[in-house]
């Protein structure tokens, strides 16, 4: 199994891909060469190469399964990222760096290349923690333990080399996130990361330079690849195809996109298989169920954010967080403010310069002035836990109409509740709190007008600034739901196993099955869930012969 | 049909906040108006339009040219907006989203424009492209601050694509005091020719990551 950490070659699955007919190019390749209409058949045909995805698909080809994976991004290696933000935004991410709710509010970041967003993710890993599994249990029928869930995570860490990242790595604005906590007598800890050989750059988030990070496609992608499984790029699936009475999946109906442009280039794909997996990510398996007329439960509801809010610390010494592993440190001290409460907790970020000037909010002199000082600023995250209070039902996704090119856009609504605004305003005051007592000469937020802090005794101003939809400035980078799990199909989208209510050979494996927020990074919950996932889809790809 | 409501941002938190309007109905009326500007009205502009734009026409552009020299101003040092090729950087950047999304980005633009908007929604005379660079700062910050969603939003959407585009060129890092990142030789960056010089890389940088 995959699970060995190491790059031992494993030998190709005999047979496997002799079950394919047509003309798919063996291992991670584009699907731009491809003219006209092609017909290809598989076992098992994978929506999306991200975090869930990858985990699965690599699973179920060394168990000598035919699989293909497909993804509407590019494939890339290391020697494509010259890290520069204006290449690695329009390339790596959703909608070329800008996809934002729709009233514009929250600005979102999404992957979207071979490997999903943890391409270009963070690197930090957590464990689903024992509080929200109980919420699940209590709230969502769902029987998950820290102990049933164990074996999952144990392999994931082995495979990608999850562990702790030692504190005195820690670049300046991390240690800014440490100092400040402690100071305020707050817990805060090291993160742990997904990273081996890690050169401690700061640059995950445009494409790791040298595969330190265990990203996907430098891991699990190569395990599918070595057991005779197929990654096609620039593909992306526009339908789940059904038998004419819904109750099986029979395939997939696929665009070829040109990459530079975005647009398709006329070839099309069928993908006919025993079994059909969404990984394609919240906001887009919701987009596609729905696009395929399955709007069973709540399909495309209750999707979460762990909405975002920072505050900048100005420094009178060089802070350089351009540099360094861009999370290292994080702080759970506001986890759970009360029964009534959103928690959040605190994280940093990459410091670099369009990410800093996006976020910012500011324009002209004023936001010329702010970036001036970039190698002396901090800039610490809150990020709030939605989803868990009563009530709270997060955003949800619509497709709009329309032909064309990409068919109609996916469009995500979230409104700010008033529990959220409370705890952006929370968020806001505790950053700047631990901003000053790390030492900043001053902190600010990222109002439209800049609330500034010389000291506590400002934070007054703060308490009565405006908090919600454009006032200031909220990111996401983890969306998580849109097709809940859970055990009630009134409620869920699809069961315990990731298998959707009512089409028994199809399945959700991604972010979009988390019925809740987690509270901390999701990426390995979501690696957890996707091996967990293995057993249900090898036994359903068994069944269906 | 354009009956204002409450932002779908939820009640506000206290009676005395402001309203804003949704993008809904009313939104795309607005942009409407934005759309009949280019009929009525063009740009007032000494910038010429390259000829080879991928999403936007000429006046768009240099609507677009003239809210990006506003958002990034030349001085203390820094390149112009118009250097730096923000609105053809821009259009490049359009090109590859959706449809929709270019046509209202279009129709944003035009509303911004078209006077008869201007006088309708900011009380203002004249073109947003006419006015002097101090008007024009007012006007954009009179959209970031306004009741109408539609202009916040498209506030937020103009003034982030321009301030990307603008601060993420290598023209601009020694200006931001960012080194630009290190090499790792492992990039046919070469020749892209977009790289900085010889970055001085990052410091503190442990030899082989924690293991
Ligand atoms: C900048 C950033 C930083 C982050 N940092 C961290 C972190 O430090 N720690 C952490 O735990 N999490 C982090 N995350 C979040 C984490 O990476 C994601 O939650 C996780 O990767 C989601 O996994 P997924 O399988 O749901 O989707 P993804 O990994 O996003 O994969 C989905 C894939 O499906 C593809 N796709 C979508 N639609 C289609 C279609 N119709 N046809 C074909 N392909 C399609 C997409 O292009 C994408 O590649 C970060 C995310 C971002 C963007």
């Amino acid at each position: 199994m995959s699970e060995q950490a190491g790059t031992e070659p494993r030998a190709p699955v005999q047979g496997a891909a002799a079950a394919l007919e047509g003309a798919l190019p063996a291992g991670i390749s584009s699907a731009m060469d491809l003219r006209g209409h092609v017909r290809a058949r598989c076992d098992v045909v994978v929506i999306g190469s991200g975090a869930g995805g990858a985990v699965l698909a690599a699973g179920l080809a060394e168990a000598g399964h035919s699989v293909v994976v497909l993804e509407e991004g590019g494939a890339y290696t290391k020697a494509d990222f010259d890290l520069q933000e204006a290449t690695a935004y329009p390339q790596l991410y959703q909608e070329r760096g800008t996809r934002a709710t729709a009233d514009m509010a929250v600005t979102i970041l999404q992957g979207r290349s071979v490997g999903g967003s943890t391409t270009v993710n963070w690197t930090t890993c957590y464990r689903t923690p024992e509080r929200i599994l109980s919420h699940w249990r209590q709230a969502h029928g769902l029987e998950f333990s820290e102990e049933s869930l164990r074996p999952h995570f144990e392999a994931v860490e082995r495979r990608l080399s999850i562990a702790t990242w030692p504190e005195q790595n820690a670049n300046r604005n991390n240690q800014t996130l440490g100092r400040g906590a402690r100071k305020l007598g707050w817990e805060a800890s090291p993160t742990r990361r997904n990273v081996k050989g890690c050169a401690n750059s700061g640059y995950c988030g445009v494409g790791c330079p040298v595969d330190g990070k265990q990203a996907m496609h430098v891991t699990y992608l190569r395990d599918l690849v070595a057991a005779g499984g197929r990654v096609l790029a620039d593909c992306r699936v526009d339908r789940i195809a059904l038998t004419p009475d819904g109750g099986r999946a029979r395939g997939v109906e696929a665009s070829v996109l040109d990459r530079a442009s975005g647009k398709t280039t006329g070839a099309t794909l069928t993908i006919e298989a025993k079994v059909v997996v969404s990984s394609a990510g919240a906001i887009h398996t919701p987009a596609l169920l729905i696009r395929s007329g399955l709007r069973d439960g709540p399909v495309g509801r209750r999707t979460f954010l762990h909405p975002v809010v920072g505050i900048g610390g100005v420094y009178a010494e060089r802070i350089d967080g351009f540099y360094g592993a861009p999370q290292s440190m994080a702080s759970h001290q506001y986890i759970d403010r009360g029964p009534d409460k959103m928690g959040f907790f605190m994280e940093a970020v990459p410091v670099q310069p369009m990410l800093i000037a996006f976020a910012s909010g500011q324009f002209g002199a004023g936001l010329r002035g702010m970036m001036a000082q970039l190698p002396h600023l901090s800039v610490l995250i809150g990020l709030a836990v939605d989803g868990l209070l009563p009530g709270d039902e997060g955003g949800h996704i619509e497709v709009e109409g329309g032909a064309g090119d990409g068919g109609g856009r996916i469009r995500v609504h979230y409104p700010i509740s008033a529990a959220l605004r409370d705890a952006m305003a929370a968020m806001h005051e505790a950053l700047a709190k631990v901003q000053l007592a790390a030492g900043a000469k001053s902190a600010f937020s990222l109002h439209r007008e800049p609330v500034q802090l010389q000291s506590e005794a400002d934070l007054p101003a703060l308490r009565s600034a405006p908090y919600g939809a454009l006032e200031h400035g909220i990111f996401s980078a983890h969306q998580m739901g849109g097709a809940a799990m859970g055990k009630d199909p009134a409620r869920a989208v699809v069961t315990p196993s990731l298998r959707h209510g009512r089409v028994a050979n199809l399945f959700v494996v991604d972010g979009s099955v988390l019925p809740t927020a987690l509270g901390v990074n999701p990426s390995q919950t979501i690696y957890g869930l996707a091996h967990h996932a293995r057993t249900a889809v090898l036994a359903a790809t068994r069944e269906a012969g | 049909m354009t009956t204002p409501r409450e932002a779908q941002s939820g009640a506000p938190a206290s009676a005395s906040r402001r309203r804003l309007l949704q993008v809904g109905l009313g939104g795309a009326a607005l942009l409407g108006l934005g759309g009949l500007g280019f009929w009525l009205w063009r740009p007032h502009s000494a910038r010429v339009a390259p000829s080879d734009l991928k999403a936007l026409d000429a006046g768009a552009w240099q609507i677009l040219a003239a809210v990006a020299a506003c958002i990034c101003p030349e001085g203390k040092g820094f390149p112009s907006a118009d250097t730096i090729g923000v609105a053809s950087r821009v259009d490049a950047l359009l090109a590859g989203l959706h449809p929709t999304t270019v046509s209202e980005i279009r129709q944003l633009l035009g509303l911004l424009e078209n006077p008869a908007s201007g006088l309708l929604l900011d009380g203002r005379i004249g073109s947003f492209s006419g006015a002097d660079s101090e008007t024009q700062a007012k006007i954009l910050a009179g959209w970031r601050d306004s009741d109408i969603a539609v202009k916040r939003a498209g506030f937020k959407a103009l003034s982030g694509l321009c301030a990307s585009v603008y601060y993420s060129h290598p023209d601009v890092y020694a200006h931001v005091g960012y080194p630009g990142p290190p090499d790792y030789g492992n990039v046919r960056r070469k020749e892209a020719g977009a790289a900085p010089a010889a970055p001085a890389g990052p410091t503190a940088v442990p030899a082989e990551g924690a293991r």
